[in-house]
């Protein structure tokens, strides 16, 4: 029940006036107050779910987990429980990730969101389209815990950590490669003028350009895949430095030699702080282009292990556009959680350390 | 005037090093020849202000004298030893602080004490030294874009005086400064100087701060830059801004500076 208490307590607690003065019929203490809260919550919750008579198999009512629960406690074997645990994962993962949703966002931004996904499933309930041309919401999430029952083989679970391993794989080669490549463009400003152009040609070569190359030169293998992906950012990585390197005020070089920083010295005491918001964007930037290639390659290549780009292909194979959605919609999730979770952060990290756009 | 029988002049000196020596100094850039033939002598513990119109290469001396750069002819010399390019024993101050802005104000006052290896609690013992010099103890753990522009200049000197350079040179530090920040700064500088003398060579624009700080001001001609004037300020500090014997140096200085910019617009109209 943890994760309801966080929407339900973000939804009541956020609005534009501080919760100060609450309603005198609530309890005192805080906890007292989330509970009562949550409680409330769920209850709206479970009512709904009687009215409308959902599919639990979309979205379950607080009842479900209840079940779900009692389930686990009764069957003994923990590999049934780990099925049990497996199989209800993707609503927990969704009350996770709707918690975390409401709990960033304000009552108005939440209020659009829910808005026009509302409109969206209504409008499907009023005109009933045809749902193999265009899913609903409901379809999309339907399509996704398909993707996650032990019968699929947990296809999503598994798509997310093959292409998981890929991506930490491919783009650390990207950010070695990139950053020397950057920084030798850098530092030798020849070599810039004999490279840079093509460097930039290579860039904006859509990437899934690299995967006949690709297929030709290694076969249809793991390396064609991280080929691809590596090709894809690394000269997003290095270009980024390079610029973010040239525009490193000259001063902090002549105050680290005078205060006595030579050679290695000048390099990891001067040179590499300074440059630290060059490399949190360019880690940025290299980041968004290794996913967008590595889905890409993964949505050619044909190959032993299935990443989450394939479960798109299979989406498109199956004409099961509810499921070609649901993995467009996995695919911008994975993107701008870590995004925001990982790059952002520290971007904007370094930025208020160096006083630059403090927000 | 020899740079003996300026050593004996108004300079309290009691330094017992940062003599610095320019000899028949010349630059010059691509065919342009910013200074020609520049004789300078400071003397231990002397302040030495450099004034001029714009283009009289004050900046090109400093960074000769720094090492960021090196002559085409002549030589710079620190207690009498050639140097090759830029060393802690001549630390600067800029005009634009150049503090490091990861580094937060103790650690950029620490920054040439680590590069020297100095141990942690001589380093720490230092820099709140320093630190208490500039009267920013309470600032120590601020970033650099949380101090204010003369706070920042503040942890500048500070930078460089913990080194306990043998000269410390200033570039125009205080010209982005309002007026009573920099009068403060005046003070400071004085007092810092008055403790314990230092060598300093100081670039700046304002003959007020040249003849409250000076113990000899150094009018340089422009185009190319040579040494024009050379003004004793034969007055002990701490001074006041406002002393009647300075009004009168300040007004030969003005009257040099403008004789120089009179005579530059002649010659660039012919």
């Amino acid at each position: 029940m943890s994760a309801n208490s966080s929407p339900s307590e973000a939804l009541t607690m956020r609005p534009p006036a501080p919760a100060k003065s609450p309603a005198s019929w609530l309890p005192k203490k805080l906890w007292q107050r989330r509970l009562v809260l949550t409680l409330v919550v769920a209850a709206l919750w479970e009512l709904a779910y009687r009215i409308l008579d959902w599919r639990p198999i979309t979205f379950p009512a607080p009842s479900h987990l209840y079940y779900a629960i009692e389930a686990l406690l009764a069957g003994g074997s923990s590999h049934g429980v780990l099925d049990a645990l497996i199989a209800s994962s993707s609503r927990l993962v969704l009350a996770a990730g709707f918690a975390f949703v409401v709990r960033a966002t304000t009552v108005p931004k939440f209020l659009v969101w829910a808005a026009i996904i509302g409109a969206w499933e209504g409008s499907f309930q009023l005109i009933q389209w045809k749902p193999w041309v265009f899913p609903a919401p409901s379809h999309v999430l339907e399509a996704l815990n398909v993707l996650v029952l032990p019968r699929q083989g947990y296809a999503l679970y598994t798509a997310l950590a093959v292409s998981g391993t890929r991506l930490a794989i491919g783009f650390s080669i990207a950010i070695v490669a990139g950053g020397l490549l950057g920084v030798a463009l850098w530092r030798f400003r020849r070599l810039d003028e004999i490279l840079g152009g093509l460097l930039l040609g290579f860039q904006t070569l859509p990437s899934v350009c690299w995967v006949p190359l690709a297929v030709l030169t290694f076969g249809l293998d793991e390396t064609s895949v991280q080929f691809v992906l590596v090709m894809g950012s690394t000269f997003a990585v290095a270009i980024a430095l390079r610029d973010g390197l040239g525009v490193i005020p000259p001063i902090y070089l002549r105050a680290g030699q005078m205060l006595g920083a030579r050679g290695l010295k000048l390099y990891r005491f001067v040179l590499l702080p300074a440059s630290l918001p060059a490399l949190a964007s360019s880690l940025r930037q290299g980041f968004s282009f290794a996913w967008r290639s590595l889905m890409g390659a993964e949505l050619i290549f044909m190959i032993e292990k299935k990443g989450v780009g394939y479960l798109l292909h299979q989406g498109r194979e199956f004409a099961d556009v509810a499921q070609v959605v649901g993995m467009m919609l996995v695919m911008i999730s994975v993107g701008v959680v870590a995004d925001r979770a990982l790059f952002a952060n520290v971007e904007r990290r370094v930025h208020t350390r160096f006083g630059f756009a403090a927000r | 005037m020899s740079a003996a029988a300026r050593t004996l002049a108004p300079t309290p000196a009691r330094a017992s090093r940062g003599k610095l020596e320019l000899r028949g100094v010349s630059k010059i850039f691509k065919d342009q020849v910013v200074l020609d033939d520049v004789s300078l002598t400071c003397a231990p513990g002397e302040i030495v202000v450099v004034v001029g119109p714009s283009g009289c290469g004050k900046s090109t001396l400093l960074s000769l004298a720094a090492g960021h750069s090196k002559p085409e002819k002549g030589a710079v010399l620190l207690d009498d030893k050639l140097f090759v390019g830029p060393g802690p024993d001549r630390t600067m101050v800029f005009q634009e602080h150049g503090l490091f802005p990861w580094l937060d104000a103790a650690d950029n006052v620490a920054f040439g004490l680590r590069m020297a290896d100095i141990p942690k609690s001589e380093r720490d013992a230092r820099v709140s030294e320093a630190l208490s010099m500039v009267h920013l103890t309470h600032a120590a753990k601020k970033l650099v874009h949380e101090l204010s522009g003369g706070m920042r200049q503040r942890v500048a000197i500070a930078r460089a005086l913990v080194m306990d350079p043998a000269l410390l040179l200033m570039d125009e530090p205080f010209a982005a400064l309002d007026a009573q920040t920099r009068t403060l700064l005046h003070e400071q500088i004085q007092e810092i100087w008055v403790a314990s003398p230092k060598t300093i060579l100081f670039v700046t624009h304002s003959v007020g701060e040249a003849v409250r700080l000076a113990n000899r001001i150094v009018v340089m001609h422009a185009h190319p830059g040579r040494v024009r004037a050379v003004i004793d300020v034969d007055v002990p500090h701490p001074r006041r801004f406002d002393s009647p014997a300075l009004s009168e140096i300040a007004h030969r200085v003005r009257f040099e500076i403008e004789d120089e910019v009179n005579r530059v617009r002649k010659q660039l109209a012919e």
